[in-house]
């Protein structure tokens, strides 16, 4: 197992370093000159050269990328052009009002989805299956955001139920009218990840509640609800951690949709001016990030599932 | 799976699995839009003094938008682009994630684990993060969503062909083929590559339905398609700006989206049902 362990952390390490080249490498691809590309065509020669030694353009790429590196490994980000402060702080300021949206759709998606998938998979093949299994059809392939924009329709013009449909502009110095606003944006993304899981855990119970185990459980005689819960959703529990796992990191940026829809200023949001204004060292920033947040849950997915599963061995 | 042919024939359309007809049937239809939309009198990017009219208004079956456009002809004109986004998208990461992944699976040694590594970095990175890296780089636009939602699905191409690889190359029938002399190229065009399109078409049918709700997402987010070509996405974040109005602009393009994700995600599922021989007896 530590064997193991240090081999998947030095994986990790490779990868968020190739990670680091690969956004890097990217922005080099510009065409033309970064600072032109920022801004703009009437910009004047005074202007230009100032960016461009602000973005350090003026040194070679291996140099940039190594002082860009070595600030990373500090925890220093850089400089945001457009907020001209700094990226880690722009960052961990959106990431207070994703985390907790991206938390609470996973929670929201576990409580519906792994009650509903054992009661699936414990009828199936009946009506009670088959409507639960549309519904989670209906899910994977309807977009969140239509989704969003439907759940705007139906409670806030239709029922007119008094939910902001936009986050206010202190954040969470007004956590009432913060929570309120984050309802629908929670529920859309939850039942979108819902979907997912229920498909996995009505699958992984289905499956356990097939082994020879199980059926030597019920032979000798426990009744169902100790079968179902203390035998198979034990071990029905691994895939369901493990994508659970991987949800979370998918979700940080998939939430950028959302975010758009119900006007959230989170880390999508922030990446998607980032664009629109050509704040490259933003940019970096924000994926960096992301693709860091998924390669840590990936390798924690990995570590607990051998920790989990005694019968995996990576010796 | 390698003597499949020998248990073909006797399947008729009704033995198939549910999902597969649906899913057929459902991508049947998407086309017969793209079809349609040809022979549809109306252009969808007319501006008409008729604006937000209800469905069934005479001459605009599922209502106008805030400009006056019809709604179907719309519509119809998204399936388009949505299959065209789908197929560019599935034609880069099914082509690049073969070649690595045979590559890898067929060599295996140093390269393998280089290609490993490197695939699993690209893994890492969603197929949104990577769009939305492109569209800094690059400008925004149907191009660069449809090469990076290709770019994305590279690795999940290249696992499916290597497992499958791994799974074959040790079979009785490539060792005879290298006996009897072939080189490795002519051993992985003719004798491997057909024997692992099975599982990559599955993974095609659904990285398809993935391809069209990233292209939708992109569009909506703006950095996909770009006015005023009709892009199911686009019609969605055009719509939301006079929901309050009528909500009609915003359901449809959603339902299109639906349906096509819908079709793509059976199919897989019912061809994966379909090629598994433990399911088939």
């Amino acid at each position: 197992m530590f064997a193991y362990t240090l081999r998947r952390l030095g994986f990790a390490l490779v990868t968020l370093w190739l990670a680091t080249v690969l956004v890097f490498g990217a922005l080099l691809l510009i065409p033309g000159n970064p600072a032109q590309a920022i801004l703009g065509i009437d910009a004047t020669p005074a202007d230009l050269e100032a960016l461009e030694a602000r973005l350090g353009l003026d040194k070679p790429p291996i140099e940039r990328y190594f002082n860009w590196l070595g600030g990373v490994l500090r925890g220093d980000l850089g400089e945001s052009i457009r907020y001209e402060t700094s990226i880690s702080q722009l960052i961990l300021a959106r990431l207070a009002i994703t985390l907790p949206i991206v938390a609470a759709s996973l929670l929201l998606a576990a409580l519906i989805a792994v009650p509903l998938g054992i009661l699936a998979a414990r009828k199936a093949g009946s009506w009670v299956d088959l409507g639960v299994s549309v519904a989670a059809l209906a899910g994977i392939v309807l977009p969140s955001f239509w989704v969003g924009l439907m759940f705007i329709y139906i409670f806030v013009i239709w029922l007119k139920l008094p939910l902001p449909t936009s986050f206010p502009i202190g954040g969470w110095e007004n956590p009432e009218r913060a929570l309120a606003a984050l309802v629908l944006p929670v529920l859309t993304v939850g039942l979108a990840s819902a979907a997912f899981l229920l498909r996995l855990v009505r699958g992984s119970v289905l499956e356990v509640l097939s082994q020879d185990y199980v059926r030597t459980a019920r032979a000798k005689g426990l009744s169902e609800r100790t079968v179902v819960y203390k035998h198979a959703l034990r071990n029905a529990s691994l895939p369901v951690i493990t994508v659970l796992g991987l949800e979370f990191a998918q979700l940080l940026i998939a939430t950028v949709v959302v975010e758009t829809v119900f006007g959230i200023p989170g880390l999508g949001s922030l990446s998607l001016i980032a664009i629109s204004a050509r704040d490259f060292p933003l940019v970096k920033g924000v994926v960096l990030v992301v693709a860091a947040f998924i390669i840590l849950v990936n390798l924690l997915v990995d570590l607990l599932y051998a920790w989990l599963d005694p019968r995996v061995s990576y010796a | 799976m390698v003597n499949r042919t020998v248990t073909k024939g006797r399947t008729g359309w009704s033995q198939l699995p549910i999902s597969l007809r649906l899913g057929a049937f459902l991508i049947t239809l998407n086309i017969l839009m793209v079809l349609a939309s040809a022979l549809y009198p109306v252009d969808p990017n007319a501006i008409t003094p008729n604006r937000l009219a209800p469905v069934f208004t005479e001459g605009h079956l599922l209502g106008t938008d805030i400009l006056g456009r019809d709604t179907l002809s719309r519509v119809l004109a998204g399936a388009q682009n949505a299959l065209y986004v789908g197929l560019i998208a599935v034609g880069i990461g099914l082509s690049a994630g073969l070649l690595l992944g045979v590559l890898a699976g067929y060599f295996g040694g140093w390269l393998d684990q280089v290609l490993s590594v490197l695939l699993e970095t690209l893994y890492a990175l969603p197929a949104l993060l990577i769009a939305l890296l492109f569209a800094a780089v690059f400008s925004p636009g149907v191009t660069t969503s449809m090469v990076a939602i290709g770019l994305a699905a590279i690795p999940a191409f290249a696992r499916v062909a290597r497992a499958s690889v791994l799974s074959v190359k040790t079979l009785p029938y490539i060792e005879a083929a290298r006996a009897l002399g072939l080189g490795s190229g002519q051993i992985m065009l003719r004798h491997l590559l057909p024997n692992i399109m099975g599982p990559l078409v599955v993974q095609a049918s659904l990285v398809f339905a993935v391809a069209i709700l990233a292209e939708a997402a992109l569009s909506y987010l703006g950095l996909g398609t770009q006015p005023p070509d009709p892009s199911w996405g686009r019609m969605l974040r055009e719509a939301q700006t006079y929901q309050e109005l009528t909500p009609y602009p915003v359901i449809f393009p959603g339902l299109a989206i639906g349906l096509a994700v819908l079709g793509f995600n059976l199919l897989g599922d019912g061809l994966r049902d379909y090629l598994d021989p433990r399911k088939r007896s």
